[in-house]
């Protein structure tokens, strides 16, 4: 499943980083890396964006970016 | 300064929102604007410091995440390292998020520049039960790391010292050991003669980053993309950022200690201001508080300079003898430049707001809260810090919305950003507001700030659809943790403001008053030259119900927007040297309906001269500076005539 299927209260493990180079290297830079917890922090009035917890930090992306990120849930 | 005196440069380097623009005035007492959210330095900025007798020259590059990245601010960082490297680089890192601020640091210590690491924030840190041990991680990484607090200056001179001790220390590159496959077209680019800094950075970039590249050394680094694409699913700045945080995870895990990912306090601020519905009206309801406040408690002391500038009006006039250089300074300049000091309160409390909302890390949560809406108008999430800025002055809000790459993004911030209602428009606001809505002038002035953004959204709106886009820009924003505002900062940023308003009544708004008075004071018999160009330009602002005097009011904010409080003091002359006597009077000669629509037209009018250049420079044209100039009197002109229409039938 992608990011923006994950519900709130969720928790979560980045599994891969699809999408343009640009938005790769740019999720990089900001240290969101492959195998790191992930959960959904806030969701805007109308769904899109959302802030996730990533690691260590709180992200804001919006679904488009969101949707390149292939996560798996974690019981 | 003697010509032998040495003279060293030291570049300040970081992520954004790392404190590293409050250490930059720390070390060279200079006030550079900050704040809790990324992106507040977009170009390098520039100070100087004496210590031991040394010129110590400082440069504050802008906060990048990375070097390998091609986005305006990282090139600014990169270029400027490669080109004029620096005798030394002051790396300020956060010490909340130390493995992504050390990922940075690795790619400045594998060029092999001499680096001095400044932790900050390590207060945060232990409160929530992290550590670090500076000594260990100095050692792991073979440079001088120190802590230091960008809120208190007590370890500055300790810093500099440290600093000036590792000038012309030699400095070996830091080798970090890739995926063999990584290093295999690390080899592979070395034996066409580029450094391995230089092949790393180009490979990270995915065939950017390093400009100086050869016809050969590009083949080579083709072929050797093309293989790891083939072998691998992940992007090379992926695996090579997995070398960087194995790396950085060894060291850390000899320096520091685990901490809890956010304090309950942070927890639940976030829960309520983020809440999915709670948000937006936390949001508004805020901004009413701010202006409600803004108002009120601004009209206190605003009394008490109101009654120093007429006591000190009545003490000249009553010293001088009767002359024509007495009225000048008693009716142009006392009462113009006075009628003008004594909105300082309202503007100091605006900006004392605003700092209060950027310094906390609310204003990057109302940028996820509007980032919807944002998007919706052809903006870019990174329109919201110009447009924030806005609310201070417009000149620098369009110079910041460099940072938005995308060129019709760009475009459309810049136009609207007169919209916003700049701080020299205030003035105008809290007088028409205090004279016709005394009841209700915290909410009057919540409603125009409001009508301004909703003509530049909709403005915005119609601008993207006329304009064709080139491509989307990514949004992604850090959120930034919750921090109670720093009294130094506060003060300082306040102080800032509070002169700047001065400065611009010592000049601008000075001579405005006394031209106004001039105009107004000649010919000695009939009709002044100021009546005389009121009544005749009047006409067109009789729909409104406007008099002459507004009309004058009015083109004399051309200048600048302050001039028109000014002016309406110098125009309506009143033998009451005080507040209270123009309120008076200009209570007596307009209608509510008038005065609403006199705020309206100040709101929405043309930009001051100062913005209009900044327009043209920015855009690179006069068209644009045009259309800005002919859309804000179009707008201003039909969007007061509207709310005086309807006010005349509501009031």
């Amino acid at each position: 499943m992608t990011l923006i299927e994950l519900k709130s209260r969720q928790q979560a493990r980045i599994k891969t980083i699809a999408g343009p180079e640009a938005l790769r290297q740019r999720l990089v830079a900001l240290g969101v890396l492959k195998g790191l917890k992930v959960s959904v922090a806030a969701t805007s009035l109308l769904g899109n964006p959302r802030v996730y917890s990533i690691g260590k930090q709180q992200i804001c992306l919006r679904s488009k970016e969101a949707s390149h990120i292939e996560v798996e849930l974690q019981r | 300064m003697s010509d032998n005196q040495p003279s060293y440069t030291i570049a300040l380097i970081g992520n954004p929102n790392c404190g590293k623009t409050s250490l930059f005035n720390q070390l060279t007492g200079a006030r550079q604007r900050t704040g809790n959210m990324a992106g507040v330095t977009v170009t390098s900025r520039e100070g100087h410091k004496e210590w031991r007798g040394i010129d110590v020259h400082f440069i504050d590059l802008p906060g990048i995440y990375s070097l390998a990245n091609s986005r305006v601010e990282e090139m600014v960082a990169r270029d400027y390292l490669i080109e004029t490297p620096p005798d030394l680089i002051l790396n300020v890192v956060d010490g909340n998020n130390l493995a992504r601020n050390l990922a940075l640091t690795t790619q400045v210590l594998e060029q092999g520049l001499p680096v001095v690491i400044a932790i900050n924030m390590l207060d945060e840190l232990e409160k929530q039960g992290g550590s670090i041990d500076l000594v260990e991680l100095g050692l792991g990484l073979a440079k001088p790391v120190m802590a230091s607090d960008g809120r208190s200056n007590g370890h500055i001179s300790e810093l500099m010292d440290l600093l000036l001790d590792n000038i012309d220390q030699p400095s070996e590159p830091l080798v970090i050991t890739y995926e063999p496959h990584v290093e295999e077209a690390i080899c592979s680019l070395e034996a066409v003669g580029l450094a391995r800094w230089q092949a790393i950075r180009w490979l990270e970039s995915g065939g950017e980053g390093v400009a100086l590249i050869n016809d050969e050394q590009r083949k080579v680094g083709q072929q050797a993309l093309a293989l790891l694409s083939s072998r691998h699913d992940e992007s090379l700045a992926e695996l090579i950022a997995e070398g960087r945080y194995g790396y950085i995870h060894g060291l850390l895990h000899k320096s520091s200690s685990e901490h809890q990912d956010q304090s309950a306090a942070d927890h639940w601020l976030d829960r309520l201001t983020l809440n999915r519905w709670l948000g937006v009206p936390i949001f508004v309801f805020l901004l009413w508080v701010m202006f409600e406040a803004t108002f009120t408690l601004g009209s206190y002391p605003a009394d008490w300079i109101d009654a120093g500038v007429s006591w000190i009006g009545q003490q000249v006039g009553a010293v001088m003898p009767p002359s024509l250089l007495k009225n000048l300074i008693v009716e142009g300049l006392i009462a113009g430049v006075g009628g003008v000091l004594v909105f300082l309160p309202n503007v100091v409390l605006l900006f004392f707001f605003i700092a209060l909302l950027e310094q906390s890390g609310y204003m990057a949560r109302a940028a996820f809260l509007t980032d919807n809406l944002m998007s919706k108008v052809g903006l870019h999430g990174k329109a919201f810090v110009p447009l924030v800025m806005g609310f201070g002055c417009n000149v620098p809000a369009i110079m910041s919305a460099r940072t938005i790459e995308e060129p019709r993004a760009r475009l459309i911030t810049i136009l609207i950003n007169p919209f916003m209602s700049c701080s020299a428009r205030l003035p105008v606001y809290v007088l028409l507001a205090g004279i016709f809505f005394a009841d209700h002038a915290g909410t009057v002035l919540f409603g125009l700030y409001m009508l301004g953004i909703l003509v530049a959204f909709t403005i915005a709106a119609l601008l993207a659809r006329t304009i064709t886009s080139h491509h989307d820009e990514t949004f992604i924003m850090e959120l930034p943790p919750w921090r109670f505002p720093s009294g130094r900062s506060m003060l300082l940023h306040v102080w800032d403001k509070a002169s700047d308003f001065l400065r611009k009544i010592g000049g601008v708004i000075l001579v405005g008053s006394i031209l106004i008075w001039l105009l107004q004071s000649f010919p000695m018999e009939g009709m002044s030259w100021l009546e005389q160009l009121g009544r005749f330009v009047a006409p067109l602002f009789a729909p409104m119900g406007f008099g002459w005097q507004e009309t004058v009011a009015l083109l004399s904010g051309f200048i600048a927007k302050e001039v028109i409080a000014a002016s309406l003091v110098v125009v309506y002359q009143t033998d009451m040297n005080d507040m209270a006597g123009l309120q008076a009077a200009l209570g007596a000669a307009l209608a509510p309906a008038s005065g609403l629509a006199l705020m309206v037209f100040t709101l929405l009018y043309m930009p001051c001269l100062a913005t209009i250049a900044t327009i043209r420079r920015e855009t690179g044209s006069w068209r644009w500076a045009g259309v800005s100039i002919l859309m804000g009197l179009v707008l201003a002109w039909t969007g007061s005539w509207l709310v005086y229409t309807l006010a005349t039938l509501w009031l």
